[in-house]
C-alpha cells in the first residue's frame, strides 16, 4: 500500500508544479481595454484551486505513508515500473508515426507501424511474420482507399505522390 | 410528444438510414461484448465514417452504436464473467453463476429482455422530458449557465468513486487543458507556446479518442507479454430463444420499473451513467427482495435489476446532453463530439433550430433498441466467435482507426500527435488511479464556465453576489457548495461517531463503511 500512497504524493507534487507554472505564465496575459475581469483571472483561479487540492493530496498521502511505515508493515514491495518496456516501445512507434506521417505518407507509415506493433506485442513463438506483413499492408490499403473513395477523407500521400 | 416520435420516424424510415442504424447496433454489440473495448471507443471509431454523411444518417448510426454498445456487455458478463462494458458489471453477479449452472440461455434471454425494457422506458422518459427542459433552459442567461456548469463539475467529483482529491485534480486537469487556446471574449491566445494549431484549443475528438482509445491500446501493450494468458472457455450449447417466459418477466415488473427509474435518475446526473446505475439498481433490488440471500447464486431478479438499471441510463444520460450540452457520461460526451462535428450545438437552441435532428435522434434510439433485441436473439453465436479475435491484431488496428478518427475531422496531423498526448495522459491517469469522468467534464465545460462567469461579472460590474439574484443560479451554486463540503462533513460525522464508540465501549458498535 505504501507504493500507492507514494504515487499519490508524487501525483500531488506534479500538480503543484503545474499549478505554479500556470500561475507564473499568467502574468504575460495582459488584459485588453476594459473587458471585465480579464483573461488572467480564470487561469489563476484554476491554478490556486489546483495547488490547494494538490497540497491536500500530498498531506493525506504523507500521513498515510507515515502510518503504514510505523505499523511495521516493512515488507518490501516488488516495484514494477510505471511504463514497462512494451509501453515505451509502442509509444515511440506512435510518436514516430505521427512525426513522419505527412512526409512519408499514410500507406507506408501505417503498414510499417502495424508490423512494428504486431512484433512488439507478440513473443518469438507466436510471431507469424508473413501474415503480419500481409495484414499490415491489407489494413493500410483498405483504409486508405476506403476513406478516400467512400468517405471522401484524403489521407497524406507523402512520397508516393 | 407523440408528434416528435412520428416526425422522427418519418425522417429515418428510409432504407439507407435504417441499415445504418442496424449496422451501428451490430457494431456496438460487438464492441460492447469484447472486454477492453467500449461503447465510447466504438463511437470514436465510427466518427470518421460519419464525416461525409448528413446529420440525420450520422445520428442514426451513432444512436445504433449507443444502444447496441451498452447492451453488448451483457454477453461477456454472463458467459465469461467479464463485463464487456461498465453497464453490465452487476450482471456478472448472477449471470455468470447461472451460466455455470447450465442456464446460460436463460440468463442471456433475461438480460436482453430486461435491457430492452429498461432502455425503452428510459428513452420514453427522454422524449417526454427533454423538450420541456429545453424550453426552460432557453431562458438561462450567464448567471444560470455559470452556476449550472459549476454544479455539474462539483457534482461529478463528489459522485465519482475513490479519492476525492484525485477526482478534483482530474476535473481541474480538464479545466487546465481547456485553458489552452484563445481566451473567450477577448480572444487572447493562452498557453499555446507558439503552436498556431492550438489557437482554437485542443480538439475534442483527439482528446476523447486519445483518452479512451489510445490509453486502452497502451494498457493492452503493457500486459501483452505478461505470463497471465487467460484461456477463455465459453460454454455454449444451443443459444436460441430467450429461455424465459413472459409470465416470469411480468412478475419482475416492479423490479424493472424501479431499476429503470434509478437508471434514468443516475443518468441525468452529470458524469455518472449506466456504469453506476446497474450496480445501484442491483443493490436496491437485493435490499427490497424477500430472498436477498439468493442474490449472487444465480437468480433472474439480479440480472433484471442490473440490466434494466443500465438500460434506463441511456435515456437519462441523453437528457442533460441534448437539452443543456452537458454530457451525462463518457459515452454521451462522445456523442456530443459527434454532434458538434456536424455543426450542431447541443443545448436548448438545438430543439428550436434543429428539431428535426432531435426527433430523428429519438426515433433512432427507439429503432436501435428494437434492433438490439432482434440481433441479440439471432446473433449470440456470432458474438461468441468475435470474442475470440486475437488481441495482437485487434489493438494495432484500433490504433490505426483512432488515428484516422483524429486526423479526419480537420485533416491535421497535429491532431494525431495531440491524440497520442492524451493517450499518454489517459494511461498515466489509470496508473495513478485517477477517475476519468471529471476530466471530460472539465474539458468540455471549462470554456462555458469561464465565458459565463466573465459575462455575468461584466453585467454586474464585478459583483459576484449579484449572481444570487437569479433563483436558479443561487440554487445551483448552493448545490455546488454542498457537494464540495459533503465529503468533509461526512468524514467529520464518522470521526465523531468513532470517538463516541471509543468512549462508550458498552454501547452498540458502529459499523463504518466508506
Amino acid at each position: 500500500m505504501v507504493r500507492k500512497y507514494k504515487m499519490d504524493f508524487i501525483l500531488g507534487l506534479i500538480f503543484l508544479i503545474i499549478a505554479v507554472v500556470i500561475f507564473a505564465l499568467s502574468f504575460s496575459l495582459t488584459a485588453m481595454a476594459n473587458v471585465g475581469i480579464g483573461p488572467a483571472f480564470y487561469p489563476r483561479l484554476i491554478a490556486i484551486l489546483t495547488a490547494m487540492t494538490a497540497l491536500s493530496l500530498m498531506y493525506q498521502s504523507y500521513n498515510k505513508i507515515k502510518n503504514e511505515e510505523s505499523s511495521d508493515k516493512g515488507k518490501s514491495e516488488r516495484s514494477e515500473p510505471i511504463l514497462n518496456a512494451e509501453v515505451i516501445k509502442i509509444l515511440v512507434a506512435m510518436i514516430v508515426y505521427a512525426t513522419l506521417l505527412r512526409r512519408i505518407g499514410y500507406l507506408i507509415m501505417t503498414s510499417v507501424y502495424l508490423f512494428t506493433h504486431f512484433m512488439i506485442v507478440t513473443d518469438k513463438e507466436s510471431r507469424r511474420i508473413p501474415i503480419f506483413i500481409l495484414v499490415s499492408i491489407v489494413i493500410s490499403v483498405v483504409t486508405y482507399y476506403g476513406f478516400r473513395n467512400i468517405f471522401s477523407v484524403l489521407l497524406p500521400s507523402g512520397i508516393l505522390g | 410528444m407523440i408528434q416528435s416520435i412520428i416526425n422522427g420516424f418519418s425522417l429515418i424510415l428510409q432504407p439507407t438510414i435504417i441499415v445504418l442504424n442496424l449496422i451501428g447496433v451490430a457494431f456496438g454489440l460487438i464492441m460492447g461484448a469484447l472486454p477492453g473495448l467500449s461503447t465510447t471507443m466504438a463511437i470514436a471509431l465510427a466518427l470518421p465514417i460519419t464525416f461525409a454523411m448528413d446529420p440525420i444518417p450520422a445520428m442514426s448510426l451513432l444512436m445504433g452504436i449507443f444502444t447496441g454498445g451498452v447492451a453488448g456487455g451483457l454477453v461477456s458478463a454472463i458467459l465469461i464473467n467479464i463485463p464487456g462494458t461498465p453497464a453490465s458489471v452487476a450482471t456478472t453477479f448472477d449471470g455468470y453463476p447461472m451460466a455455470k449452472n447450465g442456464q446460460a440461455q436463460r440468463a442471456l434471454g433475461t438480460a436482453m429482455l430486461s435491457k430492452f425494457a429498461g432502455q425503452l422506458l428510459g428513452i420514453v422518459v427522454l422524449i417526454a422530458i427533454a423538450p420541456p427542459v429545453a424550453r426552460f433552459a432557453l431562458k438561462f442567461g450567464a448567471f444560470e449557465l455559470f452556476a449550472l456548469t459549476l454544479a455539474s463539475l462539483t457534482l461529478i467529483v463528489t459522485l465519482s468513486e475513490g479519492n476525492q482529491a484525485k477526482g478534483f485534480l482530474s476535473g481541474l486537469l480538464g479545466l487546465i487543458l481547456c485553458l489552452v487556446g484563445n481566451a473567450p471574449i477577448d480572444g487572447l491566445p493562452r498557453y499555446t507556446f507558439g503552436f498556431q494549431e492550438l489557437n482554437a484549443g485542443f480538439g475534442i475528438l483527439p482528446f476523447l479518442i486519445g483518452l479512451f482509445g489510445i490509453s486502452e491500446v497502451l494498457k493492452n501493450a503493457e500486459k501483452s507479454r505478461s505470463a497471465e494468458k487467460k484461456d477463455v472457455k465459453i460454454q455454449v450449447e444451443s443459444l436460441k430463444g430467450f429461455g424465459i417466459s413472459l409470465i416470469e418477466l411480468f412478475r419482475q415488473g416492479v423490479n424493472i420499473i424501479i431499476s429503470t427509474t434509478i437508471g434514468v435518475i443516475i443518468g441525468i446526473l452529470p458524469g455518472i451513467g449506466s456504469g453506476t446505475s446497474n450496480v445501484l439498481a442491483y443493490m436496491v433490488e437485493k435490499k427490497r427482495s424477500k430472498y436477498p440471500e439468493k442474490f449472487g447464486t444465480g437468480i433472474i431478479d439480479g440480472i433484471v435489476a442490473s440490466e434494466a438499471g443500465g438500460g434506463g441510463a441511456i435515456g437519462g444520460t441523453m437528457i442533460p446532453m441534448l437539452t443543456l450540452g452537458i454530457p451525462g457520461d463518457a459515452v454521451t460526451a462522445m456523442v456530443l463530439g459527434g454532434l458538434m462535428l456536424h455543426g450542431l450545438q447541443p443545448g436548448p437552441l438545438l430543439f428550436v433550430n434543429n428539431a428535426d435532428v432531435v426527433n430523428s435522434i429519438f426515433a433512432s434510439l427507439l429503432l436501435g433498441n428494437l434492433f438490439m433485441l432482434v440481433l441479440c436473439y439471432f446473433g449470440i453465436k456470432l458474438f461468441v466467435k468475435v470474442l475470440r479475435i486475437p488481441e495482437h491484431y485487434l489493438y494495432p488496428a484500433i490504433f490505426v482507426l483512432c488515428a484516422l478518427g483524429a486526423f479526419g475531422a480537420s485533416s491535421r496531423v497535429f491532431d494525431v500527435s495531440a491524440m497520442i498526448l492524451f493517450g499518454i495522459i489517459g494511461f498515466l491517469m489509470v496508473k495513478f488511479d485517477m477517475p476519468n469522468t471529471p476530466i471530460i467534464l472539465g474539458f468540455m465545460l471549462g470554456s462555458m464556465n469561464e465565458t459565463n462567469l466573465r459575462r455575468g461579472l461584466m453585467r454586474t460590474d464585478g459583483s459576484f453576489l449579484a449572481f444570487f439574484e437569479s433563483p436558479v443560479a443561487a440554487a445551483l451554486i448552493v448545490v455546488a457548495v454542498i457537494s464540495v463540503l459533503y465529503p468533509f462533513v461526512k468524514k467529520f460525522i464518522m470521526r465523531s461517531k468513532a470517538k463516541k464508540a471509543e468512549d462508550n465501549p458498552q454501547g452498540e458498535t458502529v459499523v463504518l463503511n466508506k
